[in-house]
């Protein structure tokens, strides 16, 4: 579990590296594609809720700390996307298109709706129209053209590396 | 493990994602709630130092391999400029070359121009566009004719350096062209004096080319009165030319006993080597 947590964890802070430098200079339409939150979807879905309702906790705090947006709203946030994803866990069958497209759009949905919420609850001061505005349609597109990609990306980059070998006895 | 103990332990398994799930959320809004409140701790000094410094790093190894990526495109770029600027220093060595030829060409042009419109006679400005590929004659083909109003005959100057000569006559008229025979031609002869003493003579050239005239029919008695560097004018009595044009310096004065007049070479006053344009003189407009 620790292992599976921190491998995570891991992989989400090299994105994080990524995703604020060299993913800025991807922009399409001023948007840039959340690679970070699609990947955060695919191993929740992967590991399940518990493990991954601590990475985004975790991730959500390291969020909060290097962005300018207040300490816990990413925490918040990032915590329940990892229970909610993590529930699908062996639940979903996945197709090679249109479960990945259907999650980085539910994902790009979580992260508006569920920021405006936060944002209205906690009176944290930020106009609608920063959750609401013409971009939205952009990284929404975005990202439901991404997440097919990442998708089948982890899962080939698991199959290359992972052993398919497995402990016996428990 | 105390017997009270353990049916929470239990609860706590049941329950244990959504009581952590519980505990991120109420200390996510714990954060919220007491987020900018003085004496609270600031993670975001600390995470922005941390992550900034691996920023950093993939910023720095960006930045470099754009740098290069943007110096081979750079080198590129100078090449392609390079040549195309050597292409175009070649192209403006050629103009330039154009451009003096050029301005060469208005001086000169410019010069006929005022000339043209100086000469007190009527006359049409000609180019030469032609010699006489023989040496034996040195004839000059211009590029006006009969259409032009040239007919035979007519008297032909120049100017060089601001001194208008004679340079000879229109020997043959075609439609558009015509033949100028030059005072150099051994068989032109024009009527002749000298300017300060006004003594006559006849003017005519050597032939092949030279540019050396020779005046004959001088009175012996002028020996003592004509000197190197005296000007020799058209004398302007076989109507053919115009009087005072001038034809040349004399050279050399030779005398000669069982001759009864004075040989004297003359030097042309225009170099017939450099004439590009010439006047042909009508009597009409």
């Amino acid at each position: 579990m620790i292992r599976t947590i921190l491998w995570a964890l891991g992989i989400l802070a090299v994105l994080l590296v990524f995703q604020t430098t060299l993913l800025s200079y991807v922009v399409f339409f001023g948007v840039k594609a959340d690679v970070m939150l699609i990947v955060f979807v695919v191993l929740a879905i992967q590991n399940g809720s518990f493990a991954s309702q601590i990475v985004g906790f975790v991730l959500g705090f390291a969020l909060d700390a290097v962005t300018v947006s207040p300490l816990g709203y990413h925490t918040f946030l990032f915590s329940l996307a990892g229970y909610l994803f993590g529930l699908g866990s062996g639940k979903v069958y996945f197709d090679p298109l249109v479960m990945p497209a259907l999650l980085g759009l539910l994902a790009t949905l979580y992260i508006t709706v569920g920021g405006l919420l936060v944002n209205t609850v906690f009176r944290l001061g930020q106009p609608l129209s920063a959750y609401v505005h013409m971009g939205l349609v952009v990284q929404l597109v975005l990202n439901v053209l991404l997440a097919p990609l990442v998708f089948w990306l982890y899962g080939w980059l698991k199959e290359k590396f992972q052993d398919p070998r497995r402990g016996f006895g428990g | 493990m105390s017997p009270a103990g353990s049916p929470l332990r239990q609860l706590a398994n049941r329950y244990r994602r959504g009581l952590i799930l519980a505990i991120f959320l109420v200390v996510s809004s714990l954060f919220i709630l007491f987020n900018g409140t003085p004496g609270v701790a600031k993670p975001q000094e600390i995470g922005l130092s941390i992550f900034g410094f691996f920023q950093g790093i993939i910023s720095g190894t960006v930045h470099t391999a754009g740098e290069f990526g943007s110096s081979v495109v750079d080198l590129t770029d100078l090449q392609s400029r390079y040549q195309k600027a050597s292409a175009l220093v070649k192209k403006y060595e050629g103009d330039e070359r154009t451009l003096v030829q050029l301005r060469e060409e208005n001086r000169r042009l410019r010069e006929q121009l005022g000339f043209h419109q100086a000469l007190p006679y009527f006359n049409v400005p000609v180019e030469i566009i032609g010699r006489d590929p023989s040496k034996v004659y040195s004839t000059l083909i211009v590029n006006k004719g009969y259409l032009d109003g040239i007919r035979k005959n007519l008297p032909v100057v120049a100017t060089q350096n601001g001194v208008t000569g004679l340079v000879g006559k229109v020997n043959e008229v075609g439609l558009t062209s015509s033949v100028v025979q030059p005072i150099l031609d051994a068989n032109l002869f024009i009527a002749a004096r000298v300017e300060n003493t006004r003594h006559e003579g006849l003017v005519t050239g050597l032939g092949n080319n030279q540019e050396v005239l020779s005046m004959s029919y001088v009175k012996k008695e002028a020996q003592s009165e004509i000197h190197a560097g005296d000007l020799i004018v058209t004398a302007g009595i076989d109507s053919l030319y115009p009087a005072d044009l001038l034809i040349g310096r004399v050279k050399t004065l030779t005398v000669k006993q069982y001759q009864t007049s004075l040989d004297i070479e003359l030097e042309p006053i225009l170099d017939f080597s450099r004439l590009e344009y010439v006047n042909i003189l009508r009597s009409e407009p």
